[in-house]
């Protein structure tokens, strides 16, 4: 065993022999207030971290699908449109014409 | 005593008082006073669930009321296979280890982060090669908290688990639902990091 694995053993059995206060009941405040939600028949409170993961692979899959329409449109997006260059060159092809 | 089979054994003693099946048929049926009891029976194990690995921006009465509502309001999925203090144990992990997901600051370890008492913790663990005595104990576990802070949550709570709350692989695995191998590979690797943080502090305290 080398010596930093030596010290972090002793280190975490030094920590795990802390006293650790663990009062018998909960506060009558707490009491009051996880039974009142109880009571109140909510959902446990579902904090946004919850769907954090949620949120992420949407964020991920949104960014993908932007990606892809900027592909996919780009030629329209730069503007070099065939249309256009059809307006352009219509006036010459009419003068060219028997 | 090991603090963990103080709480079974208070839990036991209460246990013995209260009829635990019985309570939580009661608590289904909406009996507040069922569940006033069963709140304080499992509250020293949610509570030590919660110190162990709560996040250092949320609040421990938070954080405990999140789980004893969940536990209330999923009762009714509790199928009495496993006992009830397993069960709740896991809600209780879940809901921390979510939390800790959530937040994203891993916090860079610095000699000058350090109480005066970790300090001396880690000068101690630098010069000598025995067991710390009783009255480092304190500072250890601040220390320790702020080592098991620069860690990515799942590693933090695996070693939380193993070595600060002493249960085995075989309960890990209970509680998580990770399997055996995958929590002895993320352990290993958890230590390894926790290593490197400690060796950075004490290379900051060598002049």
């Amino acid at each position: 065993m080398n010596e930093s694995e030596h010290d972090l053993n002793r280190l975490l059995r030094s920590a795990a022999k802390a006293p650790k206060e663990t009062p018998d009941g909960p506060s009558p405040a707490l009491e009051q207030r996880i039974l009142a939600q109880w009571r109140s028949g909510a959902e446990a409170v579902e904090e946004w971290f919850t769907h954090l993961p949620l949120y992420r692979r949407a964020l991920v899959v949104a960014c993908g699908l932007t990606l892809v329409a900027l592909i996919v449109y780009f030629p329209d997006i730069t503007g070099d449109s065939a249309d256009e260059v059809d307006l352009v060159t219509t006036p010459l092809d009419m003068t060219s014409l028997p | 005593m090991n603090v963990l089979v103080r709480e079974a054994a208070k839990a036991a003693q209460a246990a013995e008082v209260l009829d635990v099946a019985e309570c939580v048929k009661r608590v289904r049926r909406g009996e507040e006073d069922a569940a006033r009891s069963l709140l304080n029976h499992l509250f020293p194990l949610v509570l030590s669930v919660v110190r162990g690995h709560r996040p250092r921006r949320m609040s421990e009465d938070d954080l405990t009321q999140t789980i004893f509502v969940k536990v209330f309001t999923k009762l009714e999925q509790y199928s009495g296979a496993v006992p009830l203090e397993h069960w709740v144990s896991r809600i209780a992990v879940n809901t921390c280890l979510n939390a800790l997901q959530a937040e994203k600051i891993r916090p860079e370890l610095r000699w000058a982060d350090l109480t005066e008492e970790e300090e001396h913790v880690v000068q101690t663990l630098d010069t000598t090669a025995g067991e710390l005595e009783p009255g480092y104990s304190l500072g250890s576990r601040d220390l320790t908290d702020k080592l098991l802070d620069c860690l990515k949550p799942n590693d933090r709570l695996l070693v939380s688990l193993l070595h600060m709350e002493g249960r085995s692989v075989e309960e890990v695995k209970q509680i998580t639902g990770w399997n055996i191998s995958m929590i002895k590979v993320r352990a290993f690797r958890a230590r390894k990091r926790m290593r490197k943080h400690m060796e950075t502090l004490m290379k900051e305290n060598t002049p």
